[in-house]
This record gives C-alpha cells, sequence and structure tokens, in this order.
C-alpha cells in the first residue's frame, strides 16, 4: 500500500511527514502514530501533507479527533502544504477554517 | 435499477470482501473507467473519494467489519451518464440526513456522507432490512464522452 510517514523534532515541535494515500486502510497507522505521539505528550505537532495524494473521511476524523485532543491539553495542531486535491476535501468539509493551514 | 428503456452501455461489476485493504480497487476501477470516458483528473479524484466513501460506510455500517461479507460496487455506463452503485448488506439510513458538517461542532464521523453528496451530480441511498444499503451516484458526462 502506497503509504509512509516519517517523524522528526524540532525543539518542542514534531513534524510528522505523510506520504501517499490516506484512506480507510492506510489511516490506522496514521492513527497509531499520532496516539503514541500524543500518549508521550507531545503538545505541537505539524503534519506535512504536501507528499499526500489523496485523503478521505477517516483520516480527515484523524485530523479532528488529534486537534481536540491537543486544545484540550493547551497544544496546537498544523496542517502543512496541503495538495490541491487534499485542499479541495478539506474546502468542501469547511475544516479549511478549522486547522491551522500553512505553506511552506 | 432502471436498465429497461436507458442506453446501457456496459456495466462492470466488481466485487470484494469487506476489509479495509480492498476498497483501493474500487478506486482503481474507477480510474480506469473514468479514464476510458476521458474524464478530467479532477472528475476521476472526485469520483474516487465519492466510491471510496461508500465503500467505506458499507465497510463499517453495513458488515461492520466483518471481512466475510461482501461489498458489491457496479458501474453502469450510459450514454450521458455514469452510475456508480455500492452494495452491503447493512440496513441502511435516510439520504436527508446528510447535513453540512458544522465547523464549530465537527466529531471524528459524519462527513463521509457529505463528501460524497458533494462530489457527485446525484445520490440516492435505499437502505432495506433484508437487502442492505444501496448507494448511488451519479454523474453526468458531456455529450458523446460515453461514446468514446
Amino acid at each position: 500500500m502506497t503509504f509512509a510517514l516519517k517523524e522528526s523534532k524540532s525543539g518542542e515541535k514534531f513534524l510528522l511527514q505523510a506520504e501517499g494515500e490516506i484512506d480507510v486502510y492506510t489511516s490506522s497507522q496514521l492513527k497509531e502514530k499520532i496516539n503514541a505521539l500524543l500518549d508521550n505528550g507531545v503538545k505541537e505537532l505539524v503534519i506535512d501533507l504536501s507528499n499526500v495524494s489523496y485523503i478521505d473521511s477517516t483520516g480527515l476524523g484523524i485530523f479532528i479527533g488529534t486537534l481536540r485532543n491537543l486544545k484540550e491539553r493547551g497544544g496546537r495542531m498544523e496542517l502543512l502544504s496541503p495538495t490541491p486535491r487534499v485542499k479541495k476535501v478539506l474546502n468542501i468539509t469547511g475544516l479549511d477554517r478549522v486547522f491551522d493551514i500553512k505553506y511552506a | 435499477m432502471a436498465l429497461e428503456g436507458s442506453k446501457v452501455r456496459d456495466v462492470i461489476e466488481l466485487k470484494i470482501p469487506s476489509a479495509p485493504e480492498y476498497i483501493r480497487l474500487a478506486r482503481l476501477t474507477l480510474a480506469g473507467i473514468g479514464s476510458q470516458l476521458q474524464l478530467s483528473f479532477d472528475e476521476i479524484e472526485d469520483l474516487k473519494i465519492a466510491v471510496a466513501e461508500a465503500c467505506t460506510n458499507a465497510l463499517l455500517y453495513g458488515s461492520q467489519n466483518n471481512r466475510q461479507e461482501e461489498i458489491i460496487i457496479r458501474y453502469l455506463i450510459e450514454d450521458n451518464k455514469l452510475t456508480i452503485s455500492v452494495l452491503d448488506n447493512g440496513s441502511g439510513f435516510d439520504c436527508s440526513e446528510i447535513a453540512v458538517p458544522n465547523p464549530e461542532d465537527l466529531t471524528p464521523g459524519g462527513l463521509g456522507l457529505f463528501l460524497i453528496k458533494a462530489l457527485v451530480d446525484e445520490v440516492n441511498i435505499l437502505g432495506c432490512p433484508e437487502r442492505g444499503t444501496e448507494v448511488t451516484m451519479v454523474k453526468y458526462l458531456s455529450e458523446g464522452r460515453a461514446n468514446v
């Protein structure tokens, strides 16, 4: 399956680089990784979407849950450089107004 | 499905186990058919999301992740439209339940049906306790594209 995750840390900020397609199958890997980061006390999370070609509602659901979790603990989440296809899905669902979206 | 009287060119049917790893096949099949119909990249990508969301609903709510169950995806090519039906063995729900997501009160679930409705020209959901749920999505084609 065409999906990969890389993580790196800069100070208190964690960068998670996703690559490929985020769907009902691959999203379990994403959820597992994010949950591990949250369990380790991460409060600042940047998810790089510049190499994500496809996302569906299961991926969006993980982002929503993560944002809620971080906000409850005084943390923050940022979506970095979503591709036009991912941005379209964020726009349709109104999530572009919910998430902090930045471009590199 | 009202086949009688319509100008059906081709029917492609895909039957997959109700398991997450197979939903990609529904998207790939759609991409092949969309390419054959000379749909644009964005049209194909929109339809890929719609068919995957319908399959995901079938997987999560129809068969409830029971991989012994089947999901049937039927692609019906007519002169002026492509109709995609996704069938499962679940209990069904009303299409009128599809609501615009509220950005102030978002939950992790509930976005899939909204995405389907936003990305296709028509959507109809039929639920029958003994026959499962059938989500039918229609994409109208510009004149002559089904004849390529």
